[in-house]
């Protein structure tokens, strides 16, 4: 079996400001029309993905939210003490609110806090207002964005064992994110040639091959299947998908080589001994995630029961894929176009 | 504001006539393909009533067709194709930097451009993949990083200094791979010093890729704990250092 080295969290840090964050903060939308509150608010909970039509997500208005009566004294002299521990001082600290996207692959700063400062932030942080002056990421309708608040060290300290030392080392982070409901995945196939075969050692009879992407991310940091997997078809077969995509044979060819993917990556976390102490929190943002977003409803309880369906029964979490993509419909039309 | 598009379908189709017949390799071909393939679209937050005007990118697929042809007139064996990507891809983002962020993020837009104004240049890119019959996964843009006149983008988006310039674009010969694999496709590329000090450090002291996927592997892990977007030089420097020091 492949061994490798993995980076885990070296240090360790107080469970309940952790716990803070993702139960006070929250992302607020305002959908707006010619400047007026056109509709009813949408809140966004950490570690949540919400859904939105693009004229909602390029016009609301986006505030950081706390939730009200949420204790910010209790969560800002927490800061200050870990702060304190970790490098003498409470500036070692700092709150920030990045906003990225994976398709235009940018992430920007949209707001910086001491933790003083953070702590007079209780009336919430306006994002972003309808107009043309909205940052970048409250733009990206189409793929969507995600907006990160992080507790990082904002300076390098001496290496001790057990303590963040390394600049910008994050403590605490949470995440919210917005999507197009017809986001995908971001699958390429990639062509399985002679060279190839050669490389894997794989014959001539061979369909499709997947394997680990040499370079990409690890499964829990990967954003999509093309930064996780290389999955190669034979290349004739994807010319040809690539000539004809909407027949029925196509389509069914395409459904399967989707679903061998999903199964792949299923199995890789089957395997992983890091899945079982995964939580949504700490999936928010990667392919897992939204792997289980695409089967399940975006109530938490039910992504909960999702990500437990893949750590304790991974094969009726592919079942949920079959009845996603209408395998047997698309089996029997196949069938249909082959007479 | 409003602005062209071509569907995925479209794509798809594209590359399967261009590739089926040398005779659709000809820019009387692509317009005719546009004629009835362009869907016009139109992004909410950016007024409606404006087209969106592409002079400056028409003048660089001129500029890059003109290249090319010079390129194709003296074929070298071992040509570095990469080099014309680093060449050309200031020019791209300069000439795309009115666009507004709503329509870059949509895919439909890259499809379009690419076919209109980059054909010529990805079946010269990717003849390898033309020859296979695979050249969708570039007209496509499904993925950001293969998609080309928008890796071309972000490469730029990930070189531009604080000037404004674009130096270290070219900084890697033959970089295929450090390009696609370990600048665009991950978070390195999105914290521009890290990149830039990154793409330096390959430019002046090169890796064979088994060292630089071992390298860019740990680079990649940093990330798990560690936001570097805002590293400056010389901290951009000490990590990649300390990095390349681990892997002795």
């Amino acid at each position: 079996m492949a061994e490798e080295n993995r980076v885990v969290r070296p240090f360790s840090a107080p469970d309940d400001l952790q716990d803070w964050i993702d139960q006070n903060v929250f992302l607020e939308l305002q959908p707006m029309t010619d400047g007026n509150a056109d509709g009813d608010v949408i809140t966004v909970a950490a570690g949540e993905t919400k859904r939105l039509e693009p004229k909602t997500y390029l016009t609301a208005d986006i505030t950081l939210r706390l939730v009200p009566g949420a204790d910010m004294k209790s969560f800002t002299s927490g800061l200050t003490k870990y702060a304190k521990l970790v490098g003498g001082s409470k500036d070692v600290l700092s709150v920030v609110l990045y906003g990225s996207s994976s398709f235009l692959k940018f992430t920007d700063e949209l707001c910086h806090w001491s933790i003083s400062e953070f702590e007079k932030s209780g009336d919430g942080y306006k994002i972003a207002s309808s107009g043309p002056l909205r940052p970048r990421v409250a733009k990206t309708s189409h793929n969507g964005g995600n907006f990160e608040l992080a507790v990082v060290l904002q300076q390098q300290l001496d290496a001790v064992v057990g303590m963040p030392w390394r600049l910008g080392t994050w403590i605490f982070r949470s995440s919210f994110s917005l999507g197009n409901p017809l986001e995908g995945f971001g699958f390429t196939p990639l062509p399985l040639t002679k060279e190839k075969r050669i490389e894997f050692g794989i014959g001539p009879e061979t369909f499709k091959f997947a394997k680990k992407s040499d370079f990409g991310d690890g499964l829990f940091e990967s954003e999509t299947l093309d930064d996780f997997i290389e999955f190669y078809v034979d290349e004739e077969i994807l010319a040809r998908l690539s000539a004809a995509p909407r027949n029925a044979q196509s389509a069914f060819i395409q459904t399967e080589i989707f679903l061998s993917a999903i199964e792949f990556v299923v199995l890789e976390a089957s395997n992983d001994p890091d899945l079982k102490d995964k939580s949504l929190q700490e999936l928010s943002g990667t392919l897992v995630d939204k792997m289980l977003r695409a089967i399940s409803t975006e109530r938490v309880e039910e992504l909960n029961n999702t990500l437990s369906l893949l750590k304790n029964n991974p094969q009726i979490f592919l079942t949920k894929y079959e009845e996603l993509v209408d395998y047997r419909t698309r089996l029997l039309k196949s069938i249909g176009e082959m007479r | 504001m409003r602005y062209s598009t071509v569907s995925l379908s479209g794509a798809a189709l594209f590359s399967a006539e261009i590739t089926a017949s040398e005779q659709n390799q000809s820019e009387d071909y692509v317009m005719g393909f546009l004629a009835h393939n362009v869907v016009e679209a139109s992004s909410p937050g950016t007024g409606v009533e404006r087209l969106l005007k592409l002079d400056d990118l028409e003048a660089v697929s001129v500029s890059v067709t003109t290249q090319l042809k010079a390129l194709i007139a003296t074929p070298k064996k071992s040509a570095d194709k990469d080099k014309l990507e680093g060449q050309i891809c200031g020019l791209v983002y300069r000439a795309l930097e009115h666009v507004p962020v709503e329509i870059l993020d949509d895919p439909g837009f890259w499809r379009f451009i690419g076919i209109r104004y980059f054909w010529g240049f990805t079946l010269w890119r990717e003849s390898t993949a033309l020859a296979k019959n695979n050249i969708a996964t570039y007209f496509s843009a499904k993925s950001s990083s293969e998609s080309i006149p928008l890796r071309l983008y972000l490469r730029a988006q990930a070189m531009k200094d604080v000037d404004g310039q674009f130096p270290l674009a070219e900084a890697v010969s033959e970089g295929t791979d450090f390009w696609r694999s370990h600048i665009i496709r991950v978070r390195t590329g999105r914290a521009r010093v890290l990149a830039q000090a990154f793409a330096k450090m390959q430019g002046s002291d090169r890796m064979m890729t088994d060292e630089l996927r071992q390298f860019a592997r740990r680079l990649n892990r940093q990330w798990s704990n560690v936001i570097m977007l805002d590293y400056d030089e010389k901290q951009s420097n000490d990590i990649l250092k300390e990095i390349k020091k681990s892997l002795k």
